[in-house]
């Protein structure tokens, strides 16, 4: 996947999750859906996470190939 | 909800680091320092990240997503008082991503791992057990039920003491470096996870602390009942050193060992069960 | 919410079907099995077999095995229907579907296992099949003995009033046992030589949502 999607998905979801909390806590949206909806978004939001900040910006190193 | 998934899996990140830290202790070493397993995850985090190519790709990632998912809805489940008995198959669920885990990555030594997680499926039996002898002290098995039922008569510690002894064995047999912990072995280079690097070891790492303290919480919660939150971490982190200490003097048993030590010890929860059933 | 069956047991009750007489329902506990099995089956329809590693004795060589679509066709098509008849498992609000299903858990089992080539792996196929066919013998007595204490063998009917003998849960408990659980599993271990990760894996999760559901049926009739 493009650097771009995960970005794209972290963001979205990481939005949602907090949006869901607030939610929960103002009474807007009831308890059940609100964990229903963090249960499922949560491993989404933390694996995008995670792939964004294995993601290196530059490349790599050049291995060493011998003198 | 969010903010308690992630407090909860940083605080059983620091669990597994002062679970290290005291078993260090226990054997004269200094041991690493008490957020040594949140860094670990960190790092793990930062490292260059693939699937192998042997993978099962889809399988490869839905474990690590299927491992947190479930430990949330645990977690979840605990906060609202939702039933035992979903905690328990959630559990098992559990097991089913180690299984799965080990069997993705074609490698051998996971493969071996996750053999081992199928062998050791006896460690599920005390958990039912335990269920089984709070459902008949109870009446329910609905947490909301059994904290209710605690405030009235008092901790359940004491008269459903052999099923504390099973909860605890359980979550013995959950703990990394303890007697039970035969699915990852060092023989088996890390067991069912040797082939899940780079951010699918931090991300399981990180899932495995939630694990580590929805189970404790769930002791803390079924057999001490609502303490409120500052008595309920200090029971966790005393039930936590209390396992650290049962890990650091007891060597790793060989696999039947480990699943005969286990199946006795619900054979004998059983015949209590039956005992009050019958009897009492 | 309001519990269903008015019982501490699975939690709030969510919603049901109405097929004529037979009423799947879904509560807190089955809703989530439910949902369990539609992952794992999606993840068997969709996801590629590893490739297992082999290695060569006597040297340090080793290779990937590879694998032709063409011989993982059954496998998967087993695995499918696995994750079907596990799906009616969990939901069905009948005891005698539940059996049945239980029962068909266990024939693909016996499919996916046997649909290896490997020598060790049929030979676990046939030692398993004798087992779940064993087996069927206490599921349906249990559905049977119950039938003709009380009646009926709908799980609506049946929930809260313990008319149930305790024998017949015994006997329902041991024929799904038998279709996949511990200790009778003879075959798992070998199976797991096989190839095809996400097949095999529908073997456990079947049985062990089979044992959660027939845990669930036992406590509330």
């Amino acid at each position: 996947m493009k650097r771009l999607h995960i970005q794209l998905i972290a963001i979205l979801s990481g939005i949602i999750l907090i949006l869901s909390s607030i939610g929960a806590y103002l009474g807007a949206i009831s308890y059940a859906i609100s964990a229903l909806a963090t249960i499922i978004i949560f491993p989404a939001f933390i694996i995008s996470i995670g792939l964004l900040l294995s993601a290196g910006l530059k490349d790599g190193d050049i291995p060493f190939m011998g003198y | 909800m969010i903010e308690y998934l992630l407090s909860a899996m940083i605080l059983g990140l620091l669990l597994h680091g002062i679970h290290r830290k005291v078993i260090a202790r226990v054997q004269g070493r200094p041991g690493p320092p008490i957020w040594q397993e949140l860094l670990h995850t960190l790092k793990f985090l930062f490292k260059e990240t693939w699937i192998p190519k042997t993978a099962s790709q889809g399988l490869y990632v839905g474990v690590v997503a299927l491992a947190l998912a479930i430990w949330s809805a645990a977690l979840i489940l605990l906060l609202t008082g939702g039933s035992l008995l979903l905690l328990f198959a959630l559990y098992l669920i559990h097991k089913i991503i180690e299984h799965g885990t080990g069997l993705s990555s074609g490698s051998q030594y996971s493969k071996f791992g996750a053999i081992r997680s199928v062998i050791s499926a006896a460690s599920e039996l005390p958990l039912l057990a335990s269920v089984a002898l709070l459902y008949l002290f109870t009446g329910s098995l609905m947490i909301s039920d059994i904290e209710a039922y605690q405030v009235i008569n008092g901790p359940l510690l004491i008269p459903a003491f052999p099923a504390a002894i099973a909860l605890y064995m359980v979550i013995l047999s959950k703990i990394h470096y303890g007697p039970f912990s035969i699915i990852e072995a060092k023989e088996l280079v890390s067991g069912y996870w040797t082939e899940h690097f780079g951010v699918w070891r931090g991300l399981l790492n990180a899932a495995f602390g939630l694990k580590t303290f929805v189970l404790l919480y769930t002791f803390v919660m079924v057999f001490i009942g609502p303490i409120g939150l500052p008595l309920t971490l200090l029971a966790i982190l005393i039930l936590m050193i209390t396992l650290s200490f049962v890990c650091a003097v007891t060597p790793m048993l060989s696999p039947y060992d480990s699943v005969s030590i286990q199946t006795v010890t619900t054979g004998l929860i059983a015949i209590y069960i039956i005992y009050l059933g019958v009897f009492a | 919410m309001i519990r269903v069956f008015d019982q501490g047991i699975e939690g709030a009750g969510l919603f049901m079907i109405e097929f004529g007489d037979i009423v799947p329902y879904f509560s807190v506990y089955t809703a989530t099995l439910f949902t369990f099995a539609i992952i794992f089956t999606l993840l068997a329809t969709f996801s590629i077999p590893e490739k297992q590693m082999d290695i060569i004795f006597g040297g340090d060589a080793y290779y990937a095995k590879e694998i032709k679509p063409q011989d993982l066709r059954f496998q998967r098509f087993v695995a499918i229907a696995c994750g079907t008849a596990t799906l009616g498992a969990v939901v069905t609000g009948d005891i005698f579907n539940f059996t049945l299903f239980a029962a068909m858990i266990g024939i693909t089992n016996i499919g996916i296992v046997a649909s290896s080539r490997s020598h060790h792996v049929l030979n676990a196929a046939y030692q398993y099949g004798i087992v779940a066919m064993i087996a069927c013998v206490p599921l349906f007595g249990g559905a049977a003995m119950i039938l003709a204490t009380t009646g009926t063998l709908s799980i609506w009917s049946l929930a809260g009033i313990g008319a149930a003998p305790i024998l017949a849960k015994i006997l329902l408990l041991l024929g799904v046992m038998g279709e996949g659980m511990a200790p009778f599993y003879i075959g798992k271990a070998e199976i797991t030589r096989a190839q095809g990760a996400p097949f095999i894996l529908m073997v456990h999760v079947s049985s062990l949502l089979l044992f959660l559901r027939v845990v669930e049926i036992i406590l509330v009739i």
